[in-house]
């Protein structure tokens, strides 16, 4: 017998070979609820790309698929929006400043030097994160609203700077030719491709977050979030978490950016700096769950397939608009964010909290 | 054990503390008393690291401290209180303990684990008497469990000097005493070398051994508490009030 | 070369003042209500597009058009205060997020009915062709920017200092809990600032349609140098704006005239975060409006 499955004191025992064995309890208030999301979230795309007619929701297969790899790669940045929301106690209002860097490393490299995506991966992360380490000390001198409206600026900064050396950035168009992560010959397979390794990414990230915030780190880091003046008075070395959050989260944003030149296989800064891209990433994190890092993932494909899904149906600025009106809506709505709805109060975790303003 | 000479804070135009000496020795026990404003607050943020000294040097048990961050002073065994009780309200108090423990100096010495922190965390919350209220979110908790939670916080820290910030504002006499008590009772268990800041000296009177009188970010008397009390009438003249009694 | 300096020298005025006029508003807003309006830009909209509407599309007369406008953007500047600021007063995250939303929306709503092929022109040129400056040639409604920057910002200092109202906001913005003790109507002082503040926009907006090409996406362009400009000056201090709009306008045309056009952004952004990291609070500590 390859498998014996058993229930017994109201579980359910899963013998593989009688050497490993499963357990799951059948009681629903005992289940493994993030196991069961994990399972869903891998195997749905590849589901309903391949088995699920989609005509009832408007969207084509390889539209889901693409809509869904964009959602990833906004909860990349969503997921490390949120860990630098806490471990700095500021909001950054220009995540897509270190995507774009990120994706223009990826992109000359690959293009002028010849770089595989393997390599750029590193350097992506690399430089933006060393960009990240740069502007740190922003997180020491500045604090609340100037933080915020200095972030806002550099996105600005870098759109002029792109303008100006149009012949290194390639401007409006961008810069073409990047080597494509997946080049089967079937679109369809690029995708998935493309959409489990973006999946991965966030996995990874989440579980690695999670990790980080389960810590003594993620106890320090609450505390920076909530009270800087405590955090130092009760030794901890808040200059040094923020900066080094700080830098850590630049680096992953950079990755997203990496994802995205490496994906379409051409990069154009100026489209990634709009303000759109700041409103996905931030709401991701804000709407998705205030800061709280599962609830970026959820806010990202939220956000990303109710416009998709606006698209396809209606198409054209109107869908724009009324993804404007869903969202701002769903911010009176949600005081809690989407993942406050699944979120019971539970005591010992500790859940961040968004201040821009520290005092009145 | 500590040595402060000649320590300056302006704000301003301001002159918060005007160059204050003050020589604690190891194991005492000092109140630190004056008017609202007269700077004794700002003497335990300058002792504390929360501000930089314009001027004067701070020693600790040998160390010049002047230049330290906050974080590294707690390393070397400084901890406060607030007068306002500055807690994380979105953590639990037990949460509000371990962070201190975490932020202590022998947590990294004894490569200690997240849990054995937290299980320090528990020992100093049942000294203060809240295990009970281990799992209550701070901003559900009244004033007096507030101040306790900030004394196991500082407790927690493992300090050799600690610095008590008007622990007993606003609350009723009984918990006053309570935390009187307490303070007392702390200090001797861990061989502490206590600062204690109050507004009025009857309250502390028979619990510090020396007494401290600032006004106007200058000390203006300095011996045992009979003594100063004595000098009420002199006090007075000097602060046109009627403060200490 | 002495004659580049002069013309530098004249564009930093106007470029100052039009900036002023631009970040003026905005810093209002800032100083009293201590929130950052991000939702400044669709003033600019309203203004430009909502004079094509009631000019062209309702065929009303070129004068009334420009003035409902203004019935507009001050509704408008209500609505954002009544359903966005002082609804999400405590969650500021989502305050911003939301304004941010809304300026977003309002853009495609224009964009939307409004694209750029529509042509949309306005023609409010006061002074035709151009005024001859010593070497220069600039056309005549820069003049008249730079002046309608001037008074407004006149204006609004002198009801600062001379009006109660004026008192009562500077006494808001230099301590809400006091104000709060004193018992000052805000909802009511907030509303005015947040109409107060919509007013420069819409002017400056419309005195610049016809020397710049309007588009729907004008709004962000110019709310990049009224962020500048404000954060610069420390927010919500009118002095510290004047200073910083003619110093942006200054680093602007001297960069554009003497360096390089095309680096005339990126100068000034960079100045404003090189200034800001030294002086992380601008450069006049924003404790009061004045």
């Amino acid at each position: 017998m390859v498998i014996k499955i058993e229930e017994r004191r109201g579980r359910i025992i899963i013998h593989l070979l009688n050497k490993s064995r499963f357990e799951w309890t059948i009681e629903p208030r005992y289940w493994r609820n993030p196991l069961i999301v994990v399972i869903l979230w891998i195997l749905l795309p590849l589901i309903m790309a391949y088995y699920v007619p989609l005509g009832i929701v408007g969207i084509g297969s390889t539209t889901l698929l693409s809509s869904l790899i964009l959602a990833n790669v906004i909860a990349l940045s969503a997921i490390a929006h949120s860990l630098q929301t806490i471990g700095t106690g500021r909001v950054n209002f220009g995540p897509q400043f270190f995507l774009v860097v990120g994706g223009y490393v990826a992109a000359l490299l690959n293009k002028n030097y010849g770089l595989g995506s393997e390599l750029t991966f590193l350097a992506s992360f690399a430089i933006t994160a060393l960009v990240g380490l740069a502007l740190s000390p922003l997180t020491v001198i500045s604090r609340g609203l100037y933080f915020t409206l200095i972030t806002l600026v550099l996105p600005l900064i870098l759109g002029e700077l792109i303008f100006w050396r149009g012949d290194i950035f390639g401007a409006e168009t961008g810069i073409p030719g990047i080597t494509r992560l997946a080049h089967t010959g079937d679109p369809m397979n690029d995708l998935l491709i493309c959409f489990y390794l973006s999946l991965a990414m966030v996995l990874i990230l989440t579980v690695i977050v999670d990790k980080i915030l389960r810590s003594r780190w993620g106890f320090m880091l609450g505390v920076i979030n909530e009270d800087e003046d405590v955090a130092s008075s009760f030794g901890i070395d808040t200059k040094k978490i923020k900066v080094v959050t700080f830098t850590f989260t630049s680096g992953i944003m950079g990755l997203s950016g990496w994802f995205i030149a490496h994906y379409y296989g051409a990069f154009a800064g100026t489209m990634w700096l709009e303000p759109w891209v700041l409103i996905f990433i931030l709401l991701s994190s804000v709407l998705g769950g205030k800061a709280a890092i599962y609830g970026a993932p959820l806010g990202a494909y939220f956000i990303v397939l109710s416009r998709d899904i606006l698209r396809s149906y209606i198409g054209g600025g109107y869908s724009l608009l009324l993804l404007y009106i869903v969202l701002l809506i769903a911010l009176y709505l949600l005081p809690e964010g989407l993942w406050g709805l699944y979120r019971k109060t539970r005591y010992r975790e500790y859940v961040p909290v968004i201040r821009i303003r520290r005092k009145l | 054990m500590l040595h402060v000479s000649d320590l300056t804070k302006r704000f301003g135009g301001i002159i918060a503390v005007n160059g204050v000496s003050l020589e604690i020795r190891k194991g005492e026990i000092v109140g630190l008393i004056g008017p609202n404003g007269s700077g004794k607050t700002t003497l335990i943020n300058l002792i504390a690291g929360f501000y930089k000294a314009d001027s004067g040097r701070i020693i600790f048990e040998g160390v010049d401290i002047t230049k330290k961050t906050a974080d590294e002073r707690v390393k070397l065994g400084i901890a406060r209180t607030f007068q306002i009780p500055r807690v994380i309200g979105n953590m639990t108090a037990w949460q509000n303990v371990t962070y201190a423990v975490i932020g202590s100096r022998r947590f990294k010495e004894k490569k200690m684990t997240l849990t054995e922190a937290s299980m320090e965390a528990l020992y100093y919350l049942d000294i203060v008497g809240l295990l009970r209220k281990r799992d209550v979110l701070c901003r559900d908790l009244p004033i007096y469990e507030l101040r306790l939670v900030e004394l196991a916080r500082a407790l927690a820290l493992n300090p050799k000097f600690i610095m008590v910030d008007e622990v007993m504002a606003g609350l009723n006499p009984v918990e006053a005493d309570n935390v009187a008590r307490l303070v007392q009772r702390l200090r001797e268990e861990f061989k502490l070398t206590t600062m204690w800041v109050e507004h009025v000296l009857r309250i502390i009177m028979r619990s510090v051994e020396r007494v401290v009188v600032m006004n106007e970010g200058k000390i203006i008397a300095d011996g045992e508490p009979r003594e100063v009390a004595k000098d009420v009438g002199v006090i007075k003249a000097y602060m046109g009030e009627e403060v200490v009694i | 070369m002495i004659n580049e300096l002069l013309l530098s020298l004249i564009y930093t005025f106007i470029f100052g003042s039009m900036y002023l006029g631009i970040a003026l508003g905005f810093s209002i807003v800032t100083g009293v209500l201590r929130v950052f309006n991000l939702a400044y830009p669709i003033f600019f909209l309203i203004a430009a597009y909502g004079t094509w509407l009631f000019w062209r599309d309702l065929n009303l007369p070129f004068e009334l058009s420009i003035a409902l406008p203004f019935v507009l953007v001050a509704v408008a500047s209500y609505l954002v205060y009544k359903f966005v600021v002082n609804k999400f007063m405590e969650a500021e995250d989502y305050m911003l997020a939301a304004l941010i939303l809304l300026f977003l929306a309002v853009e495609q709503v224009v964009s939307i009915v409004y694209p750029e092929a529509a042509g949309v022109f306005i023609p409010t040129r006061v002074i035709e062709g151009s005024v001859n400056v010593g070497p220069a040639s600039l056309p005549g409604q820069y003049f008249v920017i730079a002046l309608a920057s001037l008074i407004m910002t006149a204006l609004y200092v002198m009801f600062f200092m001379k009006t109660k109202t004026g008192l009562v906001m500077r006494a808001i913005s230099q301590s809400y809990l006091v104000s709060r003790i004193i018992g000052v109507n805000f909802n009511l002082m907030f509303v005015i600032a947040m109409i107060l503040g919509s007013i420069p926009p819409a002017v400056v907006m419309l005195l610049l349609a016809p020397v710049w090409a309007l588009n729907p996406f004008i709004g962000w362009t110019l709310f990049a140098y009224g962020i500048m400009v404000a954060v610069l000056g420390g927010l919500g201090n009118l002095k510290g704006t004047i200073i910083a709009a003619y110093m942006i306008g200054a680093i602007y045309s001297f960069v554009a005239y003497l360096v390089n056009p095309r680096l005339a952004g990126l100068a000034c952004l960079v100045v404003v975060v090189i200034i800001l990291a030294l002086k992380p609070r601008g450069l006049a500590r924003a404790e009061t409006i004045w």
